[in-house]
């Protein structure tokens, strides 16, 4: 009763206030030790394991020897790792520059026209991000079915002999980008769409004064000033690409012809088709290991030129 | 160098019509504020004849050209916002140098354009700073930069000190004045501060509901207002605005208030007994009398400041402000009577408030 006034008053002393800090550091720490402890479980372990027996020839019902780099040397040398990897290479390229150009065009139309139902429209560009990719695959696979699917049926209609969009053995992998792409655009603008709309109308006018066409606010007003945000979508972009693997195994199961074998998909049928998880862990550490270099380069990129001179206040 | 021809200039958004058929002169060299309420126009105004707002009908000429149909940039103009709309991923130097670097111009002459105008503006040390390293005075100033590197025929300000605090303000102002009389451009301003037309400009626009109410030399406003809206729109606190019925007593006219008391009506104004008018007195062109007087009033709020007193009274439910140099040894509740300085008073009529004397 007596302390009760006390107890609401600044420490006294040094020691009490450092014996204060401290705890509350130790408090902040066990709030946090969750996330910490569920990241080590899902993400840390994991990748141990891999990594682990990435050295070892595991696979199911055998015993477990520690093989070294064989592994290594094993997929370094297949053939089917490197048109993987070729095919990754294709796939990235074509889907990432398509996501961020069609993304970028979208969100700045949408920032910048002026028409009815605003909100409508971003929820449409939005919507496949609604969809569980599993769902959309399906259903484009069904789209784009060369007997059954719709698309060939209006190709069909319009005078052109029917598309094997899925089954082509050039064709195959385009149509694979296109639905990647499709997939990832609402991402792209939900990063870049909510950037652009922040910037000060009178920035345009004042560009219009001094003169500048469409293209010159573009090119000296609104990119350097979206590039922030576009090369944190860039990264995002690059390694959920660099690891995609659902959409097209569920579109053509990596075929035809390995035609659109991601490196995930040769990991995949390494793992679980021809049960070497060792090799497959191998192969998971070496993308592991492309994607970091990739992303680190971007991230590397998005200081160097972004956050040294854009300010975000006018 | 050159004037602004503004004629018959209507916008429309939608249903709604911001300029309603504008006409004016803006003679070479001058410096004209547009003032007026939110909503007036005055801004819908400065953008037309930027170029940024395309008119629905009327023409705008500068310097005898026709520039209605041009682009901002063909319009040999200058404009600054009143968010300084400064790039910011530029410095000072490419924010002023910008409209040169999308005319192709060559390094030195961009060099020398910026120095010339950095140097008017004390802005030399500064060059290589981004506008976020910059406090707000200074960024008004690479804003003024910007427009005096483009050497244009008119400058064009929208409201470009509201957003600097009061003291740094009146600073700026001085400085905007002092920049008018050194380069003798063409300036037009808008603000909605009538202390900052005033003092800033040769011709004051007072524009209510997209139409000029009244143009002409401050003081001639604040002396003569065509109306009671330019009445209360300049001067501060504003005129007090009394609607009354002239009523005559022998030679003498007189304005019985409809608020109660009567007051005694100037010499040389049209009016007839019956009339229904607006009787204006500014606050510092009434004395207090006597409660004998014709209209007599009661003490609500005393405002002694020092060089000045300003009495709030109640007169019957209508508020009238008094303002005297004199100290006055008032107190609320206390009765005085108004007395009005006969030279000052001005009559509206009620109906569609033109000027009566």
């Amino acid at each position: 009763m007596t302390d009760f006034d006390t107890t609401n008053s600044p420490p006294r002393d040094e020691v009490r206030a450092a014996r204060r800090t401290r705890s509350r550091e130790l408090w902040s720490l066990v709030l946090l030790s969750p996330v910490f402890l569920l990241l080590t479980l899902i993400i840390l372990l994991p990748e141990i394991w891999a990594l682990t027996i990435s050295f070892t020839n595991y696979r199911l019902g055998e015993p477990v020897r520690n093989v070294g780099l064989l592994n290594f040397e094993y997929f370094l040398t297949d053939p089917a790792f490197w048109n993987a990897v070729w095919v990754n290479i294709k796939f990235v390229i074509g889907a990432v520059t398509l996501q961020m150009v069609i993304g970028l065009g979208i969100s700045l139309f949408l920032a910048t026209q002026k028409f009815r139902w605003r909100f409508f429209w971003i929820a449409l560009v939005l919507a496949p991000m609604a969809v569980s990719p599993a769902v959309s695959s399906v259903i484009w696979r069904y789209l784009l079915d060369l007997n059954i699917g719709p698309v060939n049926y209006l190709v069909e209609m319009m005078g052109f002999e029917r598309i094997q969009f899925l089954t082509g053995y050039q064709v195959a992998i385009f149509s694979v980008i296109m639905v990647e792409v499709w997939l990832a655009i609402p991402h792209v603008v939900l990063f870049l769409y909510p950037a652009r709309i922040t910037f000060p109308p009178e920035l345009y006018d004042a560009a219009e004064v001094d003169g500048a066409t469409a293209w010159q606010k573009f090119r000296y007003i609104t990119f350097p000033l979206l590039r922030p945000a576009f090369f944190l979508s860039l990264v995002f972009r690059l390694i959920i690409t660099i690891r995609a693997f659902g959409v097209v195994w569920l579109l053509t199961g990596g075929g035809p012809l390995r035609q659109t074998e991601l490196l995930a998909i040769y990991m995949y049928k390494e793992g679980f088709e021809n049960w070497r998880f060792g090799s497959a862990a191998s192969i998971a550490w070496a993308m592991l290991v492309i994607t970091m270099l990739m992303a680190s380069y971007v991230i590397y990129l998005m200081y160097r030129n972004s956050f040294s001179n854009v300010g975000r206040e006018n | 160098m050159a004037d602004i021809e503004i004629e018959r200039v209507v916008k429309r958004f939608g249903d709604f019509m911001a300029l309603k058929g504008v006409s004016m002169t803006i003679p070479d060299g001058s410096f004209v504020a547009l003032v007026g309420p939110s909503g007036c126009g005055k801004t819908t105004l400065l953008r037309s004849i930027c170029g940024l707002e395309d008119i629905t009908n009327g023409d705008i000429y500068i310097g005898g050209e026709r520039v209605t149909d041009r682009e901002p940039k063909d319009r040999d103009i200058a404009m600054v916002f009143q968010s300084y709309a400064l790039y910011p991923h530029f410095d000072v130097f490419d924010n002023m140098a910008f409209s040169m670097r999308l005319a192709k111009s060559p390094r030195s002459a961009m060099e020398k354009k910026v120095d010339g105008a950095s140097g008017i503006l004390g802005l030399k040390d500064f060059l290589h700073r981004l506008p976020r390293q910059l406090s707000g005075g200074q960024r008004q100033r690479v804003a003024m930069g910007r427009a005096i590197v483009r050497n244009p025929k008119v400058f064009l300000f929208d409201e470009p000190l509201s957003n600097l605090d009061a003291k740094l303000r009146v600073h700026m102002r001085k400085e905007i004045k002092e920049l008018h009389q050194r380069l003798k451009v063409t300036s037009v301003f808008v603000t909605h501060d009538q202390i900052e037309a005033m003092t800033l400009a040769d011709v004051v626009v007072v524009m209510n509901a997209g139409v000029v109410e009244q143009a002409g030399h401050p003081l001639e406003l604040y002396d003569r207002p065509a109306n009671p809206f330019v009445a209360g729109f300049i001067g501060s606190p504003s005129m007090n605005l009394l609607s009354g019925r002239v009523e005559t007593d022998g030679d003498e006219g007189r304005v019985k208030l409809d608020s109660g008391g009567v007051l005694p009506l100037p010499a040389n104004v049209s009016v007839e007994a019956g009339d229904s008018v607006t009787y204006g007195i500014r606050p510092e062109h009434l004395r207090p009398g006597d409660v004998g007087g014709t209209a007599v009033a009661q003490v609500s709020v005393v405002e002694p400041t020092g060089f000045e007193t300003m009495v709030y009274l109640d007169l019957s439910g209508t508020e009238v402000c008094m303002r005297a140099t004199d100290r006055l040894a008032l107190a609320p509740d206390d009765r005085i009577g108004l007395v009005p300085d006969l030279e000052h008073v001005h009559i509206f009529a009620a109906d569609d408030g033109r000027r009566l004397n």
